[in-house]
């Protein structure tokens, strides 16, 4: 198990909360515009303010995801990419930088894998965490063994939909942070919060001691400012990869992406008196 | 010895119908489930709840058979094909008229027992995927039938190649969602109808098609359509007077499969049920659909089944003449069946099913659906090996009429 500190996850977390400061979670496609492209964009992200970076593995049915990475899994799959790739640029990524990767993909990734074998080698390769967008509580219950014998976090899906007693379940199984959905979709860019938000990150404060991160939806300062003293951390996808995707080149949408990440990172980071 | 055997058949058979029994709540051995983004949980549910609660409720039950009935037209006929039993020179061959039901195939069983449900339910809207067509058409007309608000998601290639059933769908007032993503056909069109259910969860309620995707679909698509099989017991028992020793049907999701196989799980040790997926160009081709014969395990589109798949498990794309079978999922219990060995699943290639599609045509004046010339192109490679005192029984799940000039 870990030691006192905790795992990679929580202690970016301990840090943050300490000054009274967010997390900034960026989400990108492995091999997204290309295997290049994917470690440049991870650089820019680790070097303008992103606290923890989720990595997806590109699947062909994303059931969860929006039109933007449902066109970026398939630009990545087109590219060559697979599990094994991933968790070799993973091991390159490594070499430099220890900010914590929690892996995104879909549930028929890892089984067709191994479970096992997946989970092995993503610790292997570096990764701290792992997101199935396809894989609730009923279903993790019978794969739970195997993650605690690797210590990647498991990091689970809170819905507003989900019942009081879900929620409680999900943050007695979860690990590193609860994942929560801001709105009933998909991923992708919207321009407000739904209001139901504050009352449901307020509820699961009561809930767990877990951090809440927020996600799906969000993608300009005026949402975060609104939302983020609710939560601890904010998850941005669609948005930043929008930026690369409607750029007139790599170059220019690297510009975009690293001022659109410290100016989030920013906000995220001013130090504010609680109350 | 004759006594033994008879003992041993019926040990056999009822220690099969008490582990059939034992699964239940969505899995059928390990297969099953509900891999689904946690917002649809509780909607799945609220949804498994109201299904068990409406099951079995007179009032529900009354409700359905008179539309059954009235509206759909069952009990549809099992009839004696003489001139193809003749033909084939061999067993006498029986064939279930699913055809003959409203709109020309099973898939109205299903919808009507849906939409009906989500009118309990209170919901407001409709949805639902289609492929060939026929699921989209059967939805829209159950849902102009309760006066409900429809949308039928599907795939931009299917719309183009299937334009009659798009025009009858808006005639019944549905509106035809076109699905540009992926693959554009039924695949693409679930993956579409389960985003938009999770952005409408409140109001709306999603028509599955097939006995896939999570639980609770694949046991009450199931449900509805296992008066296929009920019927059919009880007109074979009155025409032969016995069971048929073989009942055969074509496997896509495997909706109308499972609906005239069901009653007859629990005498499959003489009753020898065989499910017939599209064998396409060829299975080294790699243009096929038997995803049972030759998937592998994995998660699909909400349920752990059998799925064509590549060495990453990335899904890959099916594919048949026959757009109903054209898909890289199947229900999972009939993975479940296949690894108990209690039905057999077999192929057939496009180029037999098309002559199956015209051998029916000319010995019966009956033109079948190209995913059913699939149940029928195996039959025609089984009868001659039998004897005239066999008798096969096969599910002609739908009418042709849509398959004509279409290739």
């Amino acid at each position: 198990m870990y030691d006192s500190k905790g795992s990679p996850i929580d202690r970016v977390f301990k840090k943050l909360r300490k000054n009274n400061q967010k997390a900034f979670i960026p989400f990108i496609t492995c091999g997204f515009p290309s295997l290049d492209g994917f470690f440049s964009l991870f650089e820019t992200l680790d070097k303008n303010g992103a606290d923890i970076i989720e990595v997806g593995i590109p699947f062909s049915d994303p059931l969860a995801d929006g039109p933007v990475i449902q066109t970026t899994s398939k630009i990545a799959l087109e590219n060559g990419i697979n599990t094994d790739i991933v968790f070799n640029s993973i091991i390159e990524i490594r070499k430099s930088s220890n900010t914590p990767i929690a892996i995104m993909t879909y549930f028929n990734t890892i089984y067709h894998y191994g479970t096992g074998r997946f989970l092995k080698k993503a610790k292997e390769a570096g990764v701290n965490g792992l997101i199935v967008p396809d894989l609730p509580l009923e279903e993790f219950t019978s794969y739970r063994s195997y993650f605690n014998r690797v210590n990647i976090d498991n990091i689970m899906f809170a819905s507003l939909t989900s019942s009081k007693e879900r929620l409680s379940a999900i943050a007695a199984q979860g690990r590193g942070f609860v994942y929560c959905v801001s709105l009933k979709g998909v991923t992708g860019i919207r321009n407000s919060i739904n209001p139901e938000v504050i009352d449901f990150l307020k509820n699961l404060k009561g809930i767990t001691t877990l951090p809440l991160a927020l996600g799906f939806g969000i993608s300009n300062r005026e949402q975060i400012n609104q939302i983020k003293s609710y939560c601890d951390g904010i998850i941005v996808g669609s948005k930043i990869l929008t930026l690369i995707l409607e750029a007139d080149s790599f170059k220019q949408g690297i510009k975009e992406v690293e001022n659109f990440t410290s100016s989030v990172s920013d906000i995220l980071k001013v130090y504010k008196i609680p109350g | 010895m004759k006594k033994d055997e008879k003992k041993l058949k019926k040990a056999n058979s009822s220690f099969r119908e008490k582990e059939y029994r034992s699964y239940g709540n969505g899995y059928f051995g390990t297969f099953g489930g509900i891999y689904v983004p946690e917002t649809l949980v509780s909607a799945l549910k609220e949804l498994e709840k109201n299904y068990f609660k409406y099951k079995k409720d007179k009032k529900f039950k009354e409700e359905l058979s008179f539309y059954l009935k009235n509206y759909v037209g069952r009990p549809t006929p099992l009839y004696y094909a003489e001139r193809l039993s003749k033909r084939l020179g061999g067993a006498r061959i029986y064939l279930k008229r699913e055809d003959l039901c409203h709109l020309g195939a099973h898939k109205i069983n299903n919808t009507v027992g849906q939409v009906l449900l989500a009118r309990k339910m209170g919901k407001k809207f409709i949805i639902a995927e289609t492929g060939a067509g026929q699921h989209g058409v059967a939805t829209a007309a159950a849902a102009a039938l309760f006066n409900m608000n429809c949308k039928v998601f599907m795939g931009s290639k299917d719309i183009k190649r299937q334009s009659s059933n798009v025009y009858r769908m808006k005639l019944m007032g549905a509106e035809v969602i076109e699905v540009s993503s992926g693959s554009k056909t039924l695949k693409d069109a679930v993956n579409e109808a389960i985003r938009y259910w999770v952005s409408r969860v409140d109001d709306t309620y999603y028509v599955l098609g097939s006995v896939v995707g999570p639980h609770p679909y694949p046991t009450m698509v199931r449900d509805f359509q296992v008066i296929i099989g009920k019927e059919t017991k009880k007109q074979i028992m009155d025409i032969e007077g016995r069971l048929p020793d073989y009942i055969v049907a074509c496997v896509g999701g495997g909706s109308n499969s499972i609906g005239i196989f069901y009653p007859f799980l629990k005498n499959a040790d003489f009753v020898k049920l065989i499910g017939v997926e599209a064998g396409g160009k060829g299975i080294k081709s790699k243009k096929h659909g038997a995803t049972l014969g030759y998937g592998d395990k994995g998660i699909f589109q909400g349920a752990f089944s059998y799925v064509l798949q590549d060495d990453y498990g990335q899904i890959e794309e099916a594919y048949s003449i026959a757009a109903g079978l054209d898909y890289p999922g199947v229900g999972p219990e009939h993975a479940y069946l296949k690894e108990k060995g209690i039905v057999k699943y077999e192929y057939v290639l496009d180029s037999e099913a098309l002559e199956a599609f015209k051998t029916l045509s000319i010995c019966e004046g009956i033109i079948p659906a190209y995913e059913t010339s699939h149940a029928l192109a195996y039959v025609e490679k089984l009868a001659p090996s039998l004897g005239k005192d066999k008798v096969i029984i096969v599910n002609l799940s739908g009418r042709g009429d849509k398959d004509i000039g279409n290739k």
